[in-house]
């Protein structure tokens, strides 16, 4: 698998959906924490509350979350339920852990 | 790979000789008539297969659902817990189970979906009764020792009184003690309402006709909801009887009204609407499908949070100013509606409003006594 350069200038983007302040919402949050680190912080995860901005998951057509997005490739490529695993999860979006795994 | 739920445990049950003589067809039926959601998603998340159930808990059509980028389904452990999130209706809260399976020979991952919101709302509502059992027991000890106390000035008072009438000294000293037996009544009057909540005050319950009640009611609401208010009243002549204390439930009608307005900040629609209506949840698995008679206080106001909701039956719980509220109104509604064998129900969301939904017993035609 090939590590995905980050653009110039600019950090590769995921988003996070997530609803409100669930215990589900708050495992993805810390999920998330870890999954930057483990990348040395070269990544942006923007979150994404929906129940505070709905149309932007209506438009994205997030069913369920948490949800893990890529938005930039079609279709999008998601992991949705939880994703603690952080080696898994960031070789399914094509990524390497930069600290030792 | 080396995983708890490997493609191995999965298709072991078909080499049980006792499965191989099911056809094709027949696995197919079960599939689509099981209760649990069931979809087959591909290695990048797409969905290849979604049963009828996991349709219904996803919101979507099979159509749609073949067409969704959905995502790669994972889990943590066993289990992974999802929020869905369906047009047109609340978010379910969903467990998410996740196998290894082949599907037309590829790789794949079956997912399958339980819907448990009822459970958890359940779970919730009586982690909340339990709690709300155990503030009204110790309220009542509290208003026992309390009662006790004030029973205890107030005879003392009396006595001064009538030593005062044969001796009479300074005409001030009366004055006085006519004071102090007042407040000794204002403290009656509050221990009467903690012994509201507490489940523990005197009821006279009677058959009353709900709507009449609130019919009756309605002149006393407009004076005291303002004119910014509208107050719509939505009576459906089926409900009939209650058997409930009159004056209690009128007590309830004006503190989730006076709640209402308050909320509105004096502007907007009140609506009381009533109705025949089931509890449709497990509850305590009796009286299941029982119907009740549905009184419904709706308003257009603020609305709350989930952690304002969780406390507002809590006696002296308050989220207005010192002297705007005294935090008693709704243990007052919460204590009268579980004694008299109903129960409560409150929707809300913050900036969408609240209805407060008074479950109260029936008297059915056939047991209604001697009139
Ligand atoms: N209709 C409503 N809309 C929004 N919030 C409400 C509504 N009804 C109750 N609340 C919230 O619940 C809290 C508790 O209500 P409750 O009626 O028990 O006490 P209170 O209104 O604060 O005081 P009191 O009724 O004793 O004057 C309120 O302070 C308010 O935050
Ligand atoms: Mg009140």
């Amino acid at each position: 698998m090939s590590d995905r350069q980050p653009l110039s200038g600019t950090l590769p983007l995921l988003r996070l959906y997530i609803a409100g302040d669930s215990p589900g919402a708050r495992r993805a949050l810390a999920n998330r924490k870890r999954l930057i680190r483990a990348l040395d912080g070269a990544i942006n995860i923007e979150i994404i509350d929906i129940l505070s901005t709905p149309e932007a998951a209506e438009k994205a057509g997030i069913l369920a979350t948490p949800t893990l997005s890529d938005d930039a490739t079609d279709p999008p490529r998601r992991l949705i339920g939880d994703i603690s695993n952080i080696t898994e999860v960031l070789s399914y979006f094509g990524y390497r852990r930069k600290d030792a795994p | 790979m080396n995983r708890k739920h490997g493609l191995a445990e999965v298709l072991e049950p078909f080499d049980d000789s006792r499965l191989t003589s099911i056809s094709q067809p027949s696995f197919r039926l079960l599939i689509e008539n099981t209760a649990d959601g069931v979809l087959v998603v591909d290695l990048s998340g797409a969905v290849l297969y979604a049963n009828p159930a996991a349709c219904g808990i996803l919101g979507h059509s099979r159509d749609k659902l073949l067409h969704v980028p959905l995502g790669r389904p994972m889990t943590g452990g066993e289990t992974a817990e999802i929020t869905v999130h369906r047009p047109d209706s609340r978010p379910a809260e969903v467990e998410m189970r996740v196998v290894e399976v082949t599907w037309d020979g590829e790789p794949a991952l079956l997912a399958s979906l339980r819907d448990i919101s009822a459970r958890r709302a359940q779970d919730e509502r009586q982690r909340q009764s339990q709690k709300l059992e155990a503030i009204g027991r110790l309220t009542a000890g509290i208003v026992h020792d309390f009662n006790n106390l004030v029973a205890v000035f107030e005879s003392g008072l009396r006595l001064l009184e009538r030593q005062l009438a044969q001796d009479p000294g300074d005409p001030k000293v009366g004055k006085f003690i006519e004071e102090l037996l007042e407040r000794t009544q204002n403290g009656r009057a509050l221990t009467q309402r903690l012994l509201a909540f507490s489940r523990r005050q005197t009821l006279s319950p009677q058959a009353t006709d709900l709507n009449e009640r609130i019919r009756s009611l309605s002149s006393l609401l407009e004076r005291a909801l303002g004119s910014g208010v509208q107050i719509r009243l939505e009576l459906h002549s089926d409900v009939g009887e209650v058997l409930i204390d009159p004056d209690q439930l009128d007590t309830a009608i004006l503190n989730l009204a006076v709640n209402a307005r308050d909320a509105m900040a004096g502007r907007g629609v009140l609506t009381i609407e009533t109705r025949l209506d089931a509890l449709g949840d497990l509850e305590t698995g009796e009286g299941l499908n029982e119907s009740f008679a549905r009184a419904t206080v709706a308003d257009t106001g603020c609305g709350m949070g989930k952690e304002v909701l969780a406390q507002v039956f809590e006696p002296f719980f308050t989220t207005k100013g010192e002297g705007e509220g005294t935090g008693l109104g709704l243990s007052q509604v919460y204590g009268f509606v579980t004694q008299s064998g109903g129960q409560i129900r409150i929707d809300s969301n913050v900036g969408s409003g609240t209805a407060v939904h008074l479950y109260l017993p029936r008297i059915h035609p056939d047991q209604a006594g001697p009139t």
